[in-house]
C-alpha cells in the first residue's frame, strides 16, 4: 500500500506537473516548440490579460503555419539600427508582462505601424471575407487622434505648397491645439468638446479631421480599420441614453475605462470601399485579450467581437481592412456622434470572455468541429 | 480545470477595473525596483494597461498620478534622473524615440518646475549632440523638439526663455527648439509669476496675425483668450483694453468687444472734458470741447486708451479728467 502511494506521489510530482504538449495556434505542439515556454508562463499568469492573450494564441485556429513561422522568425531594427530577434527577446523575459510586450511588438510592427499589414499577405486569403454585401460601420474614437492633432499643429507651419487646398485649410483647425499627445488630458478633451458640441462646428471639425487624417494615416500608419456590420449595430444606433457612446464601444469590444469625456463618431461605409479586401481578424492583428477567436469551422466570414456589457444576443461581427478614404464614409451628425459619459459599466475581461464563450456555445455547438474547439477552449482559463 | 467566473448581474459593475489594478501595481513596483527603471519601461510602452492602442505611457502615468498623489514625487525624481542621463548622452533604450517622446510629455504633464526646470534647461543650454538631433528624431510623425518645447514651457522656473518664446511669436524659430507662434504663446503662458499684461497682450496680437488666414480664426482666437483666462483665473482681464494697447487686428474687436461701444466720445459746447458713467464703469461717455472735433482722428485713440485704462482702476474720476486735460494741453502746444 505504501509502495503504491510512493509510486503515485513520485509520478504526480515528476510527470504530473509537466506538460508535454500544448496547442499553439490550435495545433498540437511539444516542448521543443519555441513558443511553448513563453506561452506556458503567460497561461499560468495571475494577470487576466496575460491569460486571455495566451488562450487566444493557443486556440486561434486561423493562423497559418507560414504566419507562425513569420512570428517565430520575426526581427526588427531598434533605434540604433540593431537587429532584434523576437525569440531571443522572449527567452530573456523574466515575467508574463515582458512576454506579452514582445508579442505585442510583433502585432505593432506587422499589422499596426505599417502601410502594408501582414494580414493582406496571400497566405491569409483564407481569412478574407468574400461574400459580404452589407454596409459596414467603424466606431471611431476622435480623441484617439490626439497625436495626429499635435502632428497637424506642427505641419500647419511647414511648407504646404505641395498639399491640397482642402488639406491646407483643414490643417489650420489644429494650429492652436494645446492638448499634447495625451487623449486623457483636460485640454485635449476641451479642444474636441468645443468643436463637437454644436452641429455646425461638429460638421466643420469632422470635415477637417477627415481631411488631415487622409494624409496622416498614410504617412504615419498606426493601426488598420476595425469594422462591424451596420446590421449588427442598427438597434444601438438610435439609443438616446446618456451612455450610448459607451454601449457602442463596448459592443465592439473596446473598453471605455478612463475614456470619460472622449468623443465617438460612427462612420458607415459601403462594402465597395474595401476593394483591397476585408479580413477576419486574428490574435496577431489585435494583440489583446479583448479579441476572442471565432471557433474553428464556424460558417461565418468575420470575427465576433466580445461584448463588454454582455447583453447582445449575438456578438457583433468584426472585420479588419486597410483604411479606406474617410471621405467615402457616411456619418450622422446627430445620432452618429456621442460623448462617453458617466461611470464605466463594463464587465471584467474574464467575465466578458466567459460570457462570449457561452454565447458561442449556444450558437455553434451543433457544428461538430466548432463544438470540439469550444470544449477545448473551455478547458483553458479564458 | 474549467475556471469559472461569476457573471455580472444586470446593472452592476462587477469587473475589476483594469486601470485601477495597473495603477496600484505601479505603486508597488516603484517600491521594489528603482523608479527610473520602471519609469523607462512604462515610457517605452511596456507593461501598460491594455485598454487601447492610442494612449501612450505618459498619458497612463499622468492618470495614475491623479488618483495616487503619493507616486508623483518618486516618478518626478525618476524623470529627473532620465533627463540627466539624456543630457550626458547616457540614456540607452531600444526605442529611444518613443521613450523621449513620452519622457518630455510626461515632464510637461507633471508641471514640477522646482525639480524639472534645471535638468530640462541643461539639455537645451548644453546644446549636446543629443539635443541637437532632436529635430531629426521622430515618433509617429512628430519631431521630438515638439514634446521638448512643451516640457520646457510647462516647467519654467524663471524667465530665462522669455526672449526665446517672444522670438517664436515673431516667427523667429530657435536654432535647436524650432517653434512657431503657438509654441511661443504657450511658453509665454508658462512663464512663472503673475501675468505680464503687456507681454500677453502682445502675444495675443502676434497670434491674431498668425491666424489671419485661418478659416477658423474667430473660434481659435476665442480659445486663446480662454487659455489666458484659465492660466490666470485670479487676474482681472480687460481684453478690450489690451486690444487697443497692443493693436490687435480689427477682426478680434468683434470677439472681445468694440471699444467704440464701451467708450463713447461726444463733442459739445463745454470748454473742459466731461465724464459720464453708465452701468458702473462698464460704459463711459466722454464729452470733449467742440473745438477738438477736427483733431478727432488723432486724439480719439488716445482718449479711448486713457479711458479704458481708467475703466480698469478704482481711481476717482478726477484722475481721468486730469489725464485728459494733460493730453489736450499737449495738443494745444502743438
Amino acid at each position: 500500500m505504501r509502495l503504491i502511494e510512493l509510486i503515485r506521489n513520485f509520478l504526480k510530482n515528476t510527470l504530473g506537473r509537466r506538460t508535454w504538449a500544448m496547442r499553439i495556434f490550435n495545433r498540437i505542439r511539444n516542448r521543443q516548440h519555441p513558443l511553448f515556454a513563453p506561452l506556458r508562463i503567460l497561461a499560468a499568469s495571475t494577470d487576466q490579460h496575460s491569460r486571455a492573450f495566451a488562450c487566444n494564441l493557443m486556440h486561434d485556429p486561423r493562423i497559418t503555419y507560414k504566419q507562425e513561422q513569420d512570428l517565430i522568425g520575426f526581427e526588427w531594427k531598434d533605434d540604433s539600427q540593431q537587429k532584434r530577434n523576437l525569440l531571443q527577446c522572449l527567452n530573456q523575459c523574466k515575467n508574463d508582462a515582458e512576454i506579452r510586450d514582445y508579442l505585442v511588438q510583433y502585432c505593432r510592427h506587422r499589422n499596426q505601424l505599417t502601410a502594408d499589414p501582414y494580414f493582406r499577405d496571400t497566405s491569409n486569403d483564407h481569412n478574407k471575407a468574400l461574400e459580404l454585401r452589407e454596409r459596414l460601420l467603424n466606431v471611431f474614437m476622435v480623441n484617439g487622434l490626439s497625436t495626429m492633432f499635435v502632428w497637424a499643429r506642427d505641419v500647419a507651419h511647414q511648407d504646404l505648397s505641395q498639399r491640397t487646398l482642402e488639406f491646407r485649410d483643414a490643417i489650420q483647425m489644429f494650429s492652436t491645439y494645446r492638448g499634447g499627445a495625451n487623449p486623457q488630458s483636460a485640454r485635449g478633451k476641451k479642444f474636441v468638446d468645443r468643436r463637437m458640441q454644436s452641429s455646425s462646428s461638429r460638421m466643420q471639425f469632422i470635415a477637417a479631421m477627415v481631411a488631415v487624417y487622409e494624409v496622416y494615416r498614410t504617412e504615419n500608419p498606426y493601426h488598420p480599420i476595425w469594422l462591424t456590420t451596420l446590421h449588427d449595430f442598427e438597434s444601438y444606433r438610435q439609443l438616446t441614453a446618456e451612455d450610448k457612446a459607451s454601449r457602442w464601444t463596448h459592443l465592439v469590444g473596446v473598453s471605455t475605462e478612463r475614456k470619460t469625456g472622449q468623443w465617438v463618431v460612427l462612420f458607415t461605409f459601403d462594402v465597395s470601399c474595401f476593394s483591397d479586401g476585408l479580413y477576419r481578424p486574428t490574435i496577431l492583428e489585435s494583440g489583446t485579450g479583448y479579441h476572442f477567436p471565432a471557433p474553428e469551422g464556424t460558417p461565418v466570414e468575420g470575427g465576433m467581437a466580445v461584448d463588454l456589457q454582455m447583453e447582445a444576443d449575438m456578438p457583433a461581427a468584426e472585420y479588419i481592412a486597410k483604411w479606406p478614404s474617410l471621405k467615402l464614409a457616411y456619418f450622422d451628425l446627430q445620432s452618429g456622434c456621442a460623448k462617453i459619459e458617466g461611470t464605466v459599466l463594463e464587465s471584467s475581461l474574464q467575465a466578458a470572455r466567459q460570457h462570449h464563450l457561452s454565447k458561442l456555445n449556444q450558437n455553434f455547438r451543433n457544428i461538430p468541429t466548432a463544438a470540439r474547439w469550444l470544449r477545448r477552449v473551455e478547458k483553458t482559463q479564458v | 480545470m474549467i475556471w469559472q467566473v461569476p457573471y455580472r448581474q444586470a446593472g452592476f459593475m462587477t469587473g475589476t477595473l483594469v486601470f485601477n489594478s495597473w495603477r496600484d501595481r505601479i505603486a508597488v513596483e516603484i517600491g521594489h525596483t528603482p523608479p527610473e527603471v520602471c519609469l523607462q519601461r512604462w515610457l517605452e510602452g511596456k507593461s501598460l494597461p491594455p485598454l487601447d492602442n492610442y494612449t501612450e505611457g505618459h498619458g497612463w502615468l499622468l492618470e495614475a498620478i491623479k488618483d495616487l498623489p503619493t507616486v508623483r514625487k518618486p516618478l518626478t525624481e525618476a524623470a529627473v534622473q532620465l533627463l540627466r542621463l539624456f543630457s550626458h548622452g547616457g540614456l540607452k533604450s531600444y526605442d529611444l524615440n518613443r521613450l523621449l517622446f513620452n519622457l518630455f510629455y510626461f515632464s510637461a504633464g507633471l508641471r514640477q518646475p522646482d525639480l524639472l526646470w534645471l535638468p530640462l534647461l541643461r539639455i537645451l543650454e548644453m546644446g549636446s549632440v543629443s539635443a541637437n538631433d532632436l529635430h531629426l528624431r521622430h515618433y509617429r510623425g512628430i519631431a521630438l523638439t515638439t514634446p521638448f518645447r512643451a516640457a520646457l514651457a510647462e516647467n519654467q522656473g524663471d524667465a530665462t526663455l522669455a526672449k526665446l518664446w517672444l522670438d517664436m511669436l515673431a516667427k523667429l524659430p530657435h536654432k535647436i527648439l524650432g517653434g512657431m507662434p503657438m509654441d511661443g504663446f504657450e511658453g509665454v503662458l508658462g512663464l512663472p509669476g503673475p501675468p505680464d499684461e503687456d507681454v500677453i497682450g502682445w502675444s495675443l496680437a502676434r497670434m491674431a496675425d498668425d491666424l489671419e488666414k485661418s478659416p477658423f480664426r474667430k473660434d481659435q482666437f476665442l480659445e486663446l483668450i480662454d487659455y489666458v483666462e484659465a492660466r490666470f483665473p485670479q487676474h482681472n482681464w480687460d481684453f478690450i483694453f489690451l486690444s487697443i494697447v497692443c493693436e490687435w487686428k480689427g477682426w478680434t474687436q468683434e470677439l472681445v468687444g468694440d471699444p467704440a461701444k464701451v467708450i463713447k466720445i461726444e463733442y459739445g459746447s463745454n470748454q473742459e472734458p466731461e465724464y459720464v458713467e453708465e452701468e458702473g464703469r462698464r460704459k463711459i461717455r466722454i464729452r470733449l470741447p467742440e473745438s477738438l472735433v477736427r483733431y478727432a482722428d488723432e486724439i480719439e485713440p488716445n482718449v479711448r486708451r486713457i479711458a479704458l485704462d481708467f475703466r480698469r482702476t478704482q481711481l476717482p474720476q478726477r484722475h481721468l479728467l486730469s489725464q485728459l486735460r494733460h493730453l489736450f494741453k499737449k495738443r494745444r502746444r502743438h
